[in-house]
């Protein structure tokens, strides 16, 4: 928990970084997430007129539920996690509680763009509900679990290359990963354009210490998916032991893994142009068909 | 306990004449549907009493789990739609108090005689009992023509479906092998050797008639209409009990009076796939509505199909021998019974509060209540949360159970089966999803940002008794959502009398800590371990950041710097379903104009409506008009020609009964 709580803005400072290089621009650094928040978290709190309680309390509510989420990810050892509250439709609820809970906190400011934020936040949330639960469908079948670190486990064990059914599951994965965490082609992350933003007009009321909660939220929420994602379809390389050396030698494999994907992430959506908002359906239905695709084929080809 | 219920009505009856003790009345009913309903829910013997009746034609009542459960159902919903009505019909007028008085009671007693009805007779007595009550219910404001109107719409749908459910009685009674009236008790019943074909017919019938009481699409075209005109807590009534009893009648034939014997997966792929499609159309339409109480009713028909999706996974595993995935999509399919029940009757008092402090009916005029009214709305942001299924509330677990079962369908034999689970378990998410997004609207355009209307900055908070009838429904919301083992309890015993099999739940040392249907293997959940883990975050979180939030400034919204901002700038509650709307053309019916370019006084009219209307009803009452026309013509003869009549008929009856022998 508390790792992701560092790495998250370490990588959305390495995503940034490789965004910059691609423009020819020169990269702000690594820790600029850090440097932003500290100075956002000295300023004062506006709170605009006739909001209710509920704006005021969002940010630490969210923050604090994907905190509590990130407990569900299977990361170094997959043995870890006997205890856990809940399996990965219990993780999507949460998800969707923060999602509402945003969206919600969007609605409070009483403005048109936090309400526009909100209904387009809940429209790409309600797009790419169906695909998630059928990507898990995918994961229960070779690993007869939805707990995240058995499937974790199971899906480790079988050989290095992965199944087609798991090739199109991660796929549809990353789909889900760029709708939800509104990156490229669904929404633009760097953009103040009504016509065009999705997350950016849900937080653009919190100020101060309240804007750095929803940030330091959202990059926690993106490195979650992203671990969830490897955790499901590229699980080798963690450990069984719980010595310091073995659980050292897996943080380094996944350190390099979010370091490749990052880069890659970073690559895509430089590659990528924005998608018309109405064009979102036709890409989520595209997440939905892959996994169903997946789903198909681990009855035709996989037994 | 069936002393308590005629006392019940008794009490209530005897009453009527008192309309100015009107707050008073209601407890005595509320202790006795309390203390009766306790005295039940523990028990899981089969009781039996005979204790009155007609010369001749005795009454039996007899109550088994599944009543059992059911009635818990009732008497825990009833009692704080009770108390919340003492407040909120304060200000009526003594004639409509006398009415509600007298309607309310033989509702509530009927509803308690249909679940504890040991045959037909009973049964279809208290079924009528209840649809009449409630119907004298919906029009309680009869002055108006539209509530006049909605009113006669239901009945006619309720009469319908009593008359398939009386055919399904009689096809059911035709095996049984008592004789005369005996022959129409329900245990008779159940032990009757059918000829093939029955079970199939009975099992439509009692779909379509049951369906029509509890609102499955397409024969939901009464629920919208009758939830706007009915008064708040008797919507809440109807909606969280009244559809529940429906689909205790569907229980009763299909599983307490067919038999699970009888069951074929094709039975369960039809329930499956009505209830997908009730679930999906309700909440496309919950949202496009702008008046809170249609919303709520669209959600009636959303959730009815929530609670089919469950029944039918149960029907289709059990009848292909998979009896663990079975028992865990009933129990998940029961949740949700109580779920909804609890749940919607919240809504429904919550919307009633509001549109009777702002006196509005549109979404559209409101906002800013959670500064108004911040009790009322804090209640109904629990209710909103619970009914989008999100953890840690009860709504979450009945759709996760589904999840679970569904889940199952890779042991299905046949790929059409499986594919059919799994485009329902999609679809129920997708509606999970869209109800998600249906309640931000509704919370966020009608409690969230800035009155739009005078009345709405000048509501006032709902009275006392309003607020803790509320407050008792939210707190059963989270503590059914916290604590789902205690609803088990009540579930298990009905699951195991009426299938022989126990639910799967593993041994454990915490069972109310740790939630999991089949194994800690394969799925497991804490509510209680997120809700701890919340609190130590948050409330870490909150130390750190105290001094940071000490410092806070109220001013006006940023906005992106547009200068202008007025309340009526903030998005419409039809605004909201604008993208629903654009992506699923073929739910709806709109007729819609829009402003040309050049237009110097722009007007924009929408106008979306259900298109059962206009593709299946409408044609029909043209049939009707056209048949009755074309027989009107052959009515009208004189007497020689009726009796020619007479004698084709005879002729064709004779030749008919000459060929068959």
């Amino acid at each position: 928990m508390l790792l992701v709580l560092v790495l998250a803005p370490l990588f959305i400072g390495w995503l940034n970084m490789v965004r910059a290089l691609l423009a020819n621009r020169t990269p702000p650094g690594l820790f600029q997430p850090f440097r932003d928040w500290r100075k956002l978290f000295t300023k004062e709190i506006m709170i605009p007129e006739g909001s209710s309680i509920l704006f005021r309390w969002i940010p630490r509510i969210v923050f604090s539920l994907m905190l509590v989420s990130t407990l569900l990810v299977p990361m170094l050892n997959p043995h870890a996690g006997g205890w856990v509250f809940g399996d990965a439709l219990v993780l999507t609820g949460i998800l969707s509680l923060v999602r509402v809970l945003m969206s919600l906190g969007a609605m409070d400011s009483g403005t048109p763009f936090g309400d526009l934020g909100g209904r387009r936040e809940m429209m790409v949330g309600f797009l790419a509900e169906p695909a998630t639960i059928l990507v898990i469908f995918t994961t229960y079948l070779v690993s007869h679990s939805t707990m995240t670190f058995v499937t974790a486990d199971s899906l480790r064990s079988g050989s290095i290359l992965p199944t087609p059914s798991l090739v199109f599951g991660g796929l549809s994965f990353f789909l889900i990963l760029l709708g939800e965490n509104a990156r490229m082609p669904i929404d633009n992350p760097a953009t103040h354009l009504e016509l065009t933003m999705i997350h950016e007009a849900m937080i653009l009321e919190y100020t101060g210490p309240s804007l750095a909660l929803m940030e330091w939220a959202s990059a926690v929420k993106i490195l979650l998916y992203l671990l969830l994602g490897i955790g499901f379809f590229l699980p080798w390389g963690m450990t069984d032991g719980f010595g310091g050396l073995s659980l050292l030698l897996a943080s380094g494999m996944l350190l390099g893994k979010v370091f490749v994907a990052g880069a890659l992430l970073g690559i895509f959506e430089t590659l990528m142009a924005k998608l018309r908002i109405f064009r979102v359906p036709e890409f989520m239905t595209l997440a939905f068909l892959l996994a169903i695709l997946g789903f198909l084929s681990h009855f035709v080809l996989e037994t | 306990m069936v002393l308590g219920l005629i006392s019940y009505i008794a009490v209530r009856r005897f009453r009527k004449p008192l309309p100015f003790l009107f707050s008073l009345s209601m407890i005595p009913g509320m202790a006795v549907v309390f203390s009766g309903v306790w005295a039940l829910s523990g028990s899981t013997v089969y009781a039996r009493f005979l204790p009155f009746g007609l010369p001749g034609l005795p009454l039996q009542l007899a109550q088994d789990p599944l009543s059992s459960f059911f009635l818990v159902v009732l008497g825990f919903v009833s009692v704080p739609v009770l108390l919340f009505s003492t407040g909120f019909f304060r200000g009526i007028s003594p004639q409509k108090a006398g009415w509600l008085l007298l309607w309310i009671p033989v509702f509530l007693g009927s509803m308690a005689g249909v679940l504890l009805a040991a045959d037909v007779f009973t049964f279809l007595l208290f079924w009528e009992g209840m649809a009449l009550a409630s119907f004298f219910l919906v029009v309680t404001d009869m002055e108006e023509n539209w509530v006049r109107n909605a009113g006669f719409l239901y009945l006619l749908m309720a009469h319908i479906g009593t008359g398939l459910i009386l055919i399904s009685f009689i096809l059911l009674s035709t095996g049984s092998s008592g004789t005369g009236l005996s022959s129409l008790s329900f245990e008779e019943i159940a032990h009757s050797v059918l000829p093939r074909w029955v079970p199939w017919a009975v099992f439509l019938l009692a779909l379509a008639g049951f369906g029509a009481k509890a609102g499955v699409v397409p024969l939901h075209i009464w629920l919208p209409e009758a939830h706007p005109a009915a008064p708040a807590p008797v919507s809440a009534l109807m909606s969280g009990l009244m559809l529940k009893v429906a689909i205790y009648g569907l229980m009763r034939v299909d599983l307490g009076l067919l038999g699970v014997r009888h069951i074929v997966p094709a039975m369960g792929v039809i329930v499956l796939v009505i209830g997908s499609l009730s679930a999906l159309f309700g909440v496309l339409h919950a949202l496009m509505q702008h008046e809170p109480k249609r919303l709520l009713a669209y959600h009636s028909i959303e959730n009815i199909g929530i609670i089919l999706i469950g029944f039918g996974l149960f029907l289709l595993f059990w009848a292909t021998g998979h009896f663990v995935p079975a028992t865990v999509a009933f129990a998940a399919s029961l949740f949700h019974i109580l779920n909804h029940a609890l749940f919607k009757s919240l809504l429904f008092l919550g919307a009633g509060s509001v549109i009777q402090k702002t006196g509005s009916h549109d979404l559209n005029d409101l906002g800013g209540l959670m500064k108004n009214m911040p009790i009322t709305s804090t209640f109904f942001l629990i209710g909103a949360l619970s009914i989008s299924g999100l953890p840690p509330l009860n709504g979450f677990i009945s759709e996760w159970l589904t999840f679970q079962s569904a889940l199952w369908s890779t042991t299905l034999q046949q790929s059409i089966l499986q594919s059919v689970v799994v485009l329902s378990a999609a679809l129920l998410a997708l509606s999970g999803a869209l109800t998600a997004m249906c309640f931000v609207k509704v919370v966020g355009v009608g409690f969230l940002g800035n009155a739009r209307s005078l009345q709405a900055s000048l509501a006032q908070e709902a009275g006392i008794p309003e607020q803790s009838g509320m407050g008792f429904l939210s707190l059963a919301c989270i503590a059914a959502g916290l604590l789902p083992f205690l609803v088990f309890r009540l579930i298990g015993p009905v699951i195991f009398s009426l299938t022989g099999d126990a639910l799967p739940m593993p041994v454990q040392k915490n069972p109310w800590l740790w939630f999991s249907p089949i194994a800690r293997q394969q799925a497991q959940y804490s509510p209680l371990l997120i809700v701890f883990f919340l609190m130590l975050v948050l409330g870490t979180l909150f130390l750190a950041t105290r001094w940071a939030y000490s410092r806070t400034r109220v001013v006006p919204a940023w906005n992106c710097g547009y200068p202008v901002r007025r309340p009526r700038m903030q998005e419409t509650a039809d605004a909201f379903g604008q993208p629903v709307r654009r992506f699923f053309p073929p739910f709806f019916r709109m007729e819609r104009t829009l402003p040309a370019p050049g237009d110097t006084r722009p007007e924009y009219h929408l106008k979306v409506s259900d298109p059962f209307w206009s593709n299946l009803y409408d044609p029909l009452v043209r049939a009707v008009i056209f048949i009755s026309d074309k027989a009107e013509r052959i009515r009208n003869r004189r007497i020689s020609q009726y009796l020619l009549y007479s004698f084709v008929t005879l002729s064709l009856l004779l030749l008919y009964f000459e060929a068959r022998s």
